[in-house]
């Protein structure tokens, strides 16, 4: 397999992913979707230039969140996912089930769920959304640049939010 | 932390109380990232503890509905991505037709300095490359990756070992719209990283020989004007009366530009063109740039700059007539030396001695005695509240004396110096210029705030912080200009630590650390003294500023965490790196204070990650002040 096809190959494996994490983050598809492309084509480059990417899932997220760290830092053409636009992203989900009165307390929990879910700080947000992807903590400190201390704090609150705990954001 | 659990562990046996896993041990051991032991002591106490089972079910059923919200909600409500990916493909084969690889891995690349500050540059390159390539113009460059590349091929052919760069560019300028040509001389430049060393020289169009310029790796530079005295200040915005100062070169016209996602890329069958137009009151002078990049080998060919004076604008043309690589032994030593027509017995001591040369000098300079006695000016200086690069140069002489120049601002000031100077002047080895020099208008301009309909970025910000916080009902009209008011004050406030930050840099930069390693303690205690001084002007200004922007910035976006770790200075070989970041992160945050709070021409609100980034860089900051204050080791 040549190394094109062999990125390709990648990119259609991770595209929806990486595209999923930085819409849920930074909002703005058409950026997520030049993001997650340019994200793929450094990896070309990298190989190409004799590069060793071990853990090409991981650099890839990495990768494409510095990317849009760096455009939303330097052209301000991406901001962090305003909480409006989370709340409306988070607002659909399917109907509980039949059961007029399950589908009810059904409903109301989840309610309360995507309140704290609305809770959650950016950093919280994308540790969270990073280890549903499967990523270990390492993995996690990498892709977004902090110590592994620190992801198990972000992680941490953020479940401490998403149980209601009064302590979460101590 | 492992000492830490096992510390909790100890001291609870102690107490005779019974243990209970943390949160952050539960998750651990949920997530499969604690150690097997641990992960064992949790899962046999779960076994046991009904309220520690119920608490790790409550977090189980916390990641098992994120899980579900993730996998079905939320990717449910992520739209397609618009262009279906279909433009991949053609991407990739751009990049493998024609791109060349990376210099460095982008996987490397990260934020806040954390990693290799080039690599970090190399990556923010290729980001501030992707929406121009995408979104403003199709070829397959963008200027931040072109002008990253032509700083590269600069960079290496400098490197060559044995090799010194001669440059000469014509200066010609033409005031605009239609103002005939009018030709300024020329600047040759003579550049060896070897010596680490650039000297620049400016004729006029007589070839006179009229200014000069004498530049160090170390950062450290003297300008020489003919009939004036050297100044060593950092070399400021662009003026007319500076435009030779500035090289054709895609470093000079980044730093002149700041940022260039603004700037655009054309092109024609030999060369690129890189130009950016300023945002109107922006660009300390400058209006427009545009530089011209030879496509064979992406070296520099010209650069024109259209600087706004009184009277109007006047665009000015540096191109380079010659360039030439000349191997190093073909190379008089004596063109990097001050020309005698600027200092008839004077020459600039920061230069480190070259060995070749040594043997021709009538005396060699103790270097540990010269920096010895440049310490005690410089102490004796500051006390007087004069500190150099901004208030004074220091030069030494050829016989080893320094010679202290010091610009007071008018002639009653210049008494005043003379009287607090005194004790320098009477130093032995030391002389002592006092020169009258009207200070040049503040770098900070901003407008006056009763007047015009622009407002900064965070007027709306501070409105909102006035009204919560005023006792009654306010009149918006005083709201309005109290806030004008204060975003002014916020700006100037910011600016007032630039000049102590130009200071430390001075002091901390200025000796090697093999010099200082090799001073008396007492005369090492001094240059101490002086640091600490400044770092704590700075740490007090800054506080004030924190102070006051804090509440208005409140964010809960700022997570503590995301602070870097600044370790305490331990001895004097970690001063100048930590000197360093002090300043580029005073600058940077000077940078975003001003965006904030200086009117902006087009009417914008600052935005939540502006208000973060800007409260992140104010707490991080005084981290890296607070570094100072231990006692370091002064000993050998």
């Amino acid at each position: 397999m040549t190394l094109d096809e062999r990125v390709g190959r990648s990119f259609e494996l991770l595209r929806e992913p990486v595209y999923r994490y930085l819409v849920a983050t930074f909002g703005r598809p058409a950026d997520a979707e030049d993001i997650t492309q340019e994200a793929f084509l450094q990896l070309y480059r990298v190989l190409r230039g004799g590069g060793d990417v071990e853990n090409s899932r991981a650099w890839v997220f990495r990768v494409a969140h510095n990317l849009a760290i760096n455009r939303m830092t330097h052209e301000r053409f991406l901001q962090p996912l305003e909480a409006a636009a989370w709340d409306d992203l988070c607002a659909r989900r399917e109907d509980a089930g039949p059961d007029p009165e399950q589908r009810a307390i059904e409903n109301e929990r989840w309610a309360e769920f995507r309140d704290d879910v609305g809770r959650l700080s950016p950093q919280q947000r994308q540790c969270l959304l990073l280890r549903v992807e499967g990523f270990r903590y390492r993995e996690i400190a990498e892709i977004l640049g902090v110590s592994i201390s620190t992801v198990k704090e972000f992680l941490r609150r953020g479940i401490g939010k998403l149980t209601r705990r009064p302590d979460a954001d101590a | 932390m492992r000492m830490r659990r096992l510390f909790r562990l100890g001291w609870l046996r102690l107490q005779g109380e019974p243990w209970h896993p943390t949160d952050e041990e539960v998750l651990d051991t949920l997530d499969g990232e604690a150690k097997e032991r641990d992960a064992g002591r949790v899962r046999a106490h779960l076994e046991a503890c009904w309220a520690c089972r119920a608490r790790a079910q409550r977090v189980q059923e916390a990641i098992t509905r994120f899980a579900e919200f993730a996998g079905q909600s939320l990717a449910g409500r992520i739209p397609p991505a618009p262009q279906g990916w279909g433009t991949f493909r053609a991407k990739l084969r751009r990049v493998i037709e024609g791109d060349q690889p990376s210099e460095a891995p982008a996987e490397d690349a990260g934020r806040g300095g954390r990693r290799a500050v080039g690599v970090a540059l190399t990556l923010a390159g290729l980001a501030l490359a992707a929406p121009l390539a995408l979104h403003l113009w199709t070829p397959t460059v963008s200027a931040a990756q072109l002008l990253e590349r032509a700083r590269a091929a600069d960079a290496r052919i400098s490197a060559r070992p044995g090799v010194v760069l001669r440059r000469v560019v014509r200066l010609v300028s033409r005031r605009r719209p239609d103002g005939a040509p009018r030709p300024h001389g020329r600047v040759e430049v003579w550049h060896s990283v070897a010596r680490g060393i650039k000297a620049r020289r400016y004729y006029d169009e007589n070839d006179r020989l009229v200014a000069g310029e004498w530049r160090r790796a170390t950062g450290s530079r003297t300008v020489y004007r003919s009939g004036e005295s050297p100044e060593a200040e950092p070399r400021a915005g662009l003026t007319a009366r500076d435009v030779w100062l500035w090289d054709a070169t895609a470093e000079d016209f980044t730093r002149l530009v700041g940022d260039v996602s603004g700037a655009r890329v054309s092109e024609d069958a030999a060369t690129y063109q890189v130009s950016y137009l300023a945002r109107v009151g922006l660009g300390a002078g400058l209006v427009e740039a545009r530089l011209t990049i030879g496509k064979p080998d992406l070296h520099v060919a010209g650069q024109t700059l259209v600087i706004r004076e009184p009277d109007g604008l006047v665009e000015y043309t540096l191109t380079e007539a010659g360039f030439e690589a000349r191997p190093a032994e073909r190379v008089a030593a004596s063109v990097f030396e001050p020309d005698p027509v600027f200092v008839p017995a004077v020459r600039p001591m920061i230069e480190p001695p070259v060995p070749r040369l040594a043997s021709r000098r009538p005396a060699a300079v103790d270097p540990v005695a010269l920096a010895a006695l440049e310490i005690e000016a410089v102490s004796q200086l500051h006390r007087a509240g004069v500190d150099p690069p901004a208030d004074a140069t220091l030069t030494a002489t050829a016989e080893g004396r320094v010679i202290a120049t010091v610009a007071a601002a008018d002639e009653v000031r210049k008494d005043l110096l003379a009287q607090a100077l005194a004790p320098l002047a009477e130093l032995p080895k030391v002389g002592l210029q006092l020169t009258v020099r009207p200070r040049e208008a503040a770098d900070v301009t901003v407008a006056d705030p009763a007047n015009g309909p622009a407002t900064a970025p965070a007027h709306l910000l501070i409105e909102r912080h006035l009204e919560r916080n005023a006792s009654r009902s306010a009149d918006p009209a005083a709201i309005d200009r109290t806030a004008r008011l204060y975003a002014r004050w916020a700006v100037e406030q910011s600016a007032v630590r630039l000049r102590s930050a130009e200071a430390l840099r001075h002091v901390a930069d200025r000796w090697p650390l093999a010099t200082l390693a090799q001073l008396e303690l007492e005369t090492l205690a001094k240059w101490q003294s002086i640091v600490r001084d400044h770092v704590r002007a700075i740490e007090r200004d800054s506080e004030v500023l924190r102070q006051q922007l804090e509440p208005m910035l409140a964010t809960d976006e700022v997570d503590a965490e995301r602070l870097e770790e600044v370790a305490p200075i331990q001895d004097v070989a970690a001063v100048p790196g930590a000197v360093r970041q002090l300043v580029d992160g005073l600058a940077a945050q000077h940078a975003l204070v001003r965006e904030a709070f200086e009117p902006a021409p087009e009417p914008r609100e600052l935005s939540s990650n502006q208000r973060a980034a800007l409260l992140r860089s104010l707490r991080q900051l005084e981290k890296r002040t607070r570094s100072f204050r231990g006692p370091w080791w002064l000993g050998r």
